[in-house]
Order: structure tokens, then C-alpha cells, then sequence
């Protein structure tokens, strides 16, 4: 009982400081366009999807980033955005898989503005719809 | 027209001192920065491409994501003049070495300058904030001000020129004559531009007028102005 108890506190003392640092994060979305934390889903059909977490930065010369942050991250080897289109090429490689991804901005003025494409994992191409958060 | 008035430490008055003279700086509306460049070399503002770009969308779209149109803070150079052109005042206190602007608009906001010489902190840079970190110090009677940190919640101008956390800010006020203020400011982001440039502006003294609430989230209907993005890109481009 103690321990759950002690658990509840942790819980809700990490709630506390991270919920309101959500909209914060938000709102900080007007500088370069890829930089930030997205969410979303990729798969080869509409039933069998993975979440991602996709997090950029720009350092005023190049972004950089990965795929779920981590221990486990997957980090871009190149990542590339076309201002003439809005469009996106990322790539990656880890455990032998190759990751290839294209795709477009949309929503650009949004800071919930989504990445949507194709995203090619190894021998498997599906497609990808991201949003910042 | 009284003469600039000093403080006890010698210190130009940026605001006033007798209040027969008392006033606010009333900045005029400036939409962008391109036509008051100091030192032109290219046409218009040095951006990189993907600034430009973005720059050219929020053109496009009329400016509907503005940031100050949802009440948000603008800092640096847009505190000074932004789209509603609101007054601002110098609080100046030299015993505790320190500057206060009170702005009337844009989230009745303030801006701390630290005269005591400190250097900006690291955690200006770590915890970016929507004012930056400021430090100030006079040149003769020139107010030089430095702030850092900014984080990238909003525009460099009302027109939509971006901003990054880069950005690097260098602040001259110069108290011409009592009823102008001379504004020239050094801005080096290399987050969205390839080269540091410098613009600059007179504002004019509004004398008589005092600072009053303005709580710009009371009934804000610029949320409401425009439809969604694919809505008003259609409409846009139906126009003759």
C-alpha cells in the first residue's frame, strides 16, 4: 500500500512538471520547420501500424535527429528539407535496415503541421503521417 | 521643447522627469525590415532559403498564424515595434542598476536590462524565454542592449520574417531630442539568415499620454478571421 502510494506521488509529481511544459513546447514552433518532437504512425497498410516518435533540431546548417529517442534511437544519417516544396528525405540505418523517408509538410503555419509519405524500412515500404507536438 | 533631462548618476532620461513632460514612446507600425536596412547588400533581408521561404508562405497567407495575433509575446526588435503599434516606456532605476520597459501591448508585458555588468547566464540559452535575456550598458548617452535566449515562439516581423533561437540581439536607444528616440538594432541569427544586418527607425515621443491596460486575450477575434489553411489558399488564389 506504501508503495503504491509512493508511486501515485511520483507519478503526479512528473505530470506536474511536464504537463505544463506541453503547451510551452507547442507554442515554440515558428523557427525552422522540421525542428521539434512528431508523433505519428507508419505501416504497410492501414491495420498494422507502428507509432513513431520522430525528434529534429536545425542548427542553423544542417538537422539532424532520429527516430524514437533513446536508447534505441535510429538517427539520421542525412535529413534534408526542400523549402521550394516543403518536401522531406530522411535517412537512416540501423541493425542491418535501411530507412528511407519522403515526404511533404502540410499545414506549414500550424504548430500541429504534419509530415506525411512514404517510408521504406528494410525490405518493407509503407507510408507515414507524423505531427509536431 | 525641453532639453533630455538626466538622472542624479548623469544617465540620459529615456522617459521623463517633470511631469509637465510626461509621455510614452509611441513607435509607428513597421510591417518589415527590408526597406530600413543599414547596410544593404543584398535585395532585401539575408535570409537563408528555407527562412525565405517560410517568410514568402506567412506573405501568402495573410499572416494568419501570427503569433501576436494570439496574444503571445513578441520579443526583441518586434517589442519595440509590432502590429499594433503600442507604446512602451524606460523605467530607469540606476540605484539598482537596472532597466525596466513596460510595454502597453502584446501581453502587457516587461523587459529587464541588468546595467551591473553581468554576463547573460548560461540558462538564458538552456530555458529560451519570449523576452530573452537582457544586459545593458550606456556609450556616452547611447543605451546599448544585448539579449540572447529567445525562444521560438514567435515572428521577427509583423510581416512574417522568421526568428530562431540563434538569434542574437543588439539594441541601441539614442534620445536624439526630447521627442525622438533614435533606434538602431544588430541582429545576428545564423539559425535563419547568412549574415549578421543591422536596421534602425526613429520613434517618436507621445507626449502627455500615459501606458493603459490592455489585455489583448479579452475578446480576441483574430483567431476567428480566417478558415483553415486549404479554405484560405483557395480563396487566395480565386482573387483577381
Amino acid at each position: 500500500m506504501k508503495m503504491k502510494i509512493m508511486r501515485m506521488i511520483g507519478l503526479l509529481t512528473v505530470l506536474a512538471i511536464a504537463v505544463p511544459a506541453l503547451p510551452q513546447a507547442l507554442n515554440e514552433g515558428q523557427g525552422h520547420p522540421l525542428k521539434g518532437v512528431w508523433l505519428g504512425d507508419w505501416g504497410v497498410d492501414k491495420a498494422k501500424r507502428t507509432p513513431v516518435t520522430i525528434e529534429m533540431n536545425w542548427d542553423g546548417k544542417a538537422v539532424t535527429g532520429s527516430i524514437n529517442p533513446g536508447p534505441d534511437a535510429v538517427v539520421f544519417t542525412k535529413a534534408e528539407l526542400n523549402p521550394d516544396n516543403w518536401t522531406v528525405h530522411l535517412e537512416a540505418e540501423s541493425r542491418g535496415a535501411r530507412y528511407v523517408i519522403d515526404g511533404q509538410i502540410e499545414n506549414l503555419g500550424s504548430l500541429r503541421r504534419t509530415i506525411s509519405g512514404t517510408w521504406t524500412q528494410g525490405s518493407q515500404k509503407g507510408n507515414f503521417r507524423i505531427t509536431r507536438h | 521643447m525641453p532639453p533630455v533631462p538626466r538622472l542624479s548618476d548623469g544617465s540620459p532620461s529615456l522617459g521623463w522627469v517633470d511631469p509637465t513632460y510626461q509621455g510614452v514612446w509611441k513607435p509607428v507600425r513597421l510591417r518589415d525590415y527590408a526597406e530600413l536596412l543599414l547596410d544593404r547588400k543584398e535585395e532585401g533581408l539575408p535570409f537563408q532559403p528555407w527562412a525565405k521561404a517560410l517568410y514568402q508562405y506567412r506573405i501568402k497567407t495573410e499572416q494568419k498564424d501570427d503569433p501576436e495575433g494570439l496574444c503571445l509575446p513578441p520579443g526583441g526588435t518586434l517589442a519595440t515595434v509590432n502590429r499594433t503599434a503600442s507604446p512602451w516606456e524606460f523605467l530607469q532605476m540606476p540605484e539598482q542598476k537596472r532597466i525596466i520597459r513596460v510595454f502597453e501591448g502584446a501581453s502587457h508585458m516587461w523587459q529587464i536590462i541588468y546595467m551591473d555588468g553581468r554576463p547573460h547566464p548560461q540558462e538564458a540559452y538552456d530555458l529560451p524565454t519570449w523576452m530573452g535575456h537582457s544586459v545593458g550598458h550606456w556609450e556616452g548617452d547611447t543605451l546599448v542592449v544585448d539579449t540572447v535566449g529567445f525562444n521560438e515562439g514567435h515572428w521577427m516581423t509583423t510581416l512574417g520574417a522568421p526568428r530562431t533561437n540563434l538569434h542574437h540581439l543588439i539594441e541601441r536607444f539614442t534620445r536624439t531630442n526630447y521627442n525622438t528616440l533614435r533606434y538602431e538594432a544588430t541582429i545576428d541569427d545564423p539559425g535563419a539568415y547568412t549574415r549578421p544586418f543591422r536596421v534602425g527607425w526613429n520613434i517618436n515621443w507621445g507626449p502627455g499620454q500615459e501606458l493603459v491596460e490592455v489585455v489583448c486575450t479579452e475578446n480576441n477575434q483574430y483567431p476567428n478571421l480566417f478558415p483553415d489553411e486549404d479554405t484560405l489558399l483557395k480563396q487566395l488564389e480565386s482573387k483577381p
